[in-house]
């Protein structure tokens, strides 16, 4: 009972706001859609805008074979969530924008510093990068002129490229350094091995090496040697794939980071609007127009509803007589 | 000096003129009879008129009822004229519409020009009054204001204090009476004297409810039969006010 009651007080002081609101429902609607129209109007004249995209495919990198996982990824997102999560981090350091900004002078994308510092300034902030798959990576960036929005793309995926190369390289490195070091130790244990053995049957010359099997000293001193030279080949074949790996990161990292869609601007000058501060304005239009339509309420000191004059002014209501004016008739 | 108010006797005779002519001379070519720009009002404002003068309790058989809204422009004329034409539609007794707006006078509305009206008669300018014929009825009648007069505080009060209405109501059943509107003015508290029941026209997002509340206070809440609210022209839809 209360609630219903409290329902039909909200609904007629509502009925003036709706009343406001219909019996001006074309200022509003100029006022809702006049701050993103101008801002369209802006972009489209006064500050034109392009779109590029561009779409990676993107794998897991088949890094070297001593760790059972790339570092830094998560084993339960897709690579290319794993991918977005990278380039996200990536481009929130200093040194993505410096190296980003030393590749677009490369590319002789500005015309003049301004140009490149305007850009520069929220480049890496702009560049909208969303997985749109399992596999798959898109890259848009909306900005002033065409080749600029290329060659940020191109320059993103060239960074991106040349840090998982760096990334493969430094690992291959850490395997390096650790096989050859292995090896080297594995080596030496088997000259040290080889030269027991020497100096066993040098000592004991009526021993030959098929006595192995009665005389136990001989039979752990071959042992030993065998160990050796099994432990150190395997070594040298695990150096060998590493540094081949290294060697070829040029061309396995193309499974990684394959650029199906290269650069390109798409959709012509209204689709090239930003969208948020597209919305952004029209939140802005509405919220004014909100705000005219509590002021004009409030302002609104007139004759509105029969019960409210009943109400307020205890008096009846003899007749309520619709507007003559919708009849054609002027009224005196 | 003021001057005197005229006499009974003649406005008597001017009514009688006008409701019972003398017979047509034999021979002679009838004399056109003045008559007011027919006003034809749609049938449901007639109706919605009606409604209004309806819900006013008359203590006897006679009726006299002044129409009066806050400011100028709230459609008071419209109104009385409703009122007057549904009043003598439906008793088939003669009405008559007494305009006494003074400074702002709606003789243009009824299509009269240049003629004298109540405010001439009242200030004795040595003018007959005029009783004109409102068509299409034939018992409907129309005493109109006459020009602007700058002098309309004086003339109102000389309404207020003759018997004029009274008069009127010899002849004249139902009297319309339409009140100059009450804050336009600086003599509202006469209004309140001219008649018993007054139905307050207020304008439908137009008049603001400080003025109804001032009228109020002008003409007394106990004369005040009613509020006509006039111009209702809700923009919002049906289906949504109904959820309202």
């Amino acid at each position: 009972m209360r609630y219903s009651r409290l329902l039909h007080t909200m609904a007629r002081r509502m009925t003036k706001y709706v009343e406001i609101l219909f019996g001006h429902r074309l200022r509003f609607l100029i006022l809702i859609l006049v701050l993103p129209a101008e801002l369209a109007l802006a972009c489209v004249f006064l500050f034109p805008h392009q779109t590029a995209t561009s779409d990676l495919w993107v794998d897991t990198p088949a890094y070297i074979q001593i760790s059972p996982s790339v570092q830094g990824w998560d084993q339960y997102l897709t690579p290319a969530q794993n991918t977005v999560d990278a380039l996200d981090q990536l481009r929130g350091t200093q040194s993505f924008v410096n190296t980003l900004s030393a590749k677009l002078d490369l590319l002789n994308t500005f015309r003049d510093t301004s140009e490149r510092d305007s850009v520069m300034a929220t480049a890496a902030t702009d560049i909208v990068i969303v997985a749109n798959g399992s596999h798959l990576v898109g890259l848009t960036y909306t900005c002033p002129r065409q080749p600029i929005c290329t060659n940020v793309l191109l320059a993103i995926e060239q960074i991106y490229r040349q840090w998982l190369d760096d990334q493969q390289t430094a690992q291959a490195n850490v395997a390096i350094n650790f096989y050859t070091g292995q090896l080297s130790d594995a080596q030496t244990k088997l000259t040290a091995d080889q030269t027991a053995l020497s100096n066993y049957l040098a000592a004991h010359p009526n021993v030959k090496a098929s006595d192995a099997a009665i005389v136990p000293q001989l039979d752990l001193l071959i042992r030993n040697v065998d160990n050796d030279l099994l432990q150190v080949a395997d070594l040298q074949q695990k150096l060998d794939d590493t540094k081949l790996t290294d060697a070829a990161v040029n061309q396995t990292d193309s499974t990684v980071l394959k650029v199906i869609d290269p650069p390109r601007t798409v959709g012509g000058k209204l689709s090239s609007l930003p969208r948020k501060q597209m919305l952004i304005a029209g939140a802005a239009g509405l919220a004014l127009a909100v705000v005219v339509l509590v002021f004009m309420a409030w302002s609104d000191r007139t004759v509105r509803e029969a019960r409210d004059l009943e109400r307020f002014l205890r008096l009846p209501i003899a007749a309520i007589i619709p507007d003559l004016a919708l009849a054609g008739f002027r009224d005196g | 000096m003021a001057k005197e108010v005229k006499e009974p006797t003649k406005l008597s005779n001017v009514i009688d003129a006008t409701l019972r002519p003398r017979p047509q001379l034999p021979g002679f070519a009838a004399r056109p009879r003045e008559q007011a720009r027919p006003v034809s009002l749609p049938p449901w404002f007639i109706d919605r008129c009606r409604q209004a003068y309806l819900s006013v309790s008359f203590p006897g058989s006679t009726r006299v009822l002044g129409i009066t809204s806050a400011l100028h422009g709230e459609g008071k004329t419209t109104v009385a004229l409703g009122i007057a034409t549904a009043i003598a539609a439906d008793t088939g007794e003669p009405t008559v519409l007494l305009e006494c707006d003074l400074e702002t006078s709606s003789d243009e509305f009824f299509g009269l020009t240049d003629g004298p009206g109540l405010g001439d008669w009242l200030e004795g300018d040595q003018t007959p009054l005029r009783i004109i014929r409102m068509p299409p009825l034939a018992n409907s009648f129309l005493i109109p204001a006459g020009g602007n007069r700058p002098d309309a505080a004086r003339t109102f009060y000389r309404l207020s204090q003759s018997t004029v209405i009274e008069d009127l109501q010899a002849e004249f059943p139902n009297v319309i009476v339409d009140l100059p509107p009450l804050l336009s003015i600086a003599y509202s508290s006469l209004a309140a004297k001219v008649t018993e029941r007054i139905l307050l026209v207020a304008r439908y997002g137009r008049t603001p409810l400080a003025a109804i509340e001032q009228s109020m206070f002008l003409l007394g809440r106990e004369r005040i039969s009613g509020i006509v609210l006039n111009g209702y022209s809700s923009r919002t839809p049906r289906w949504l006010r109904k959820l309202l």
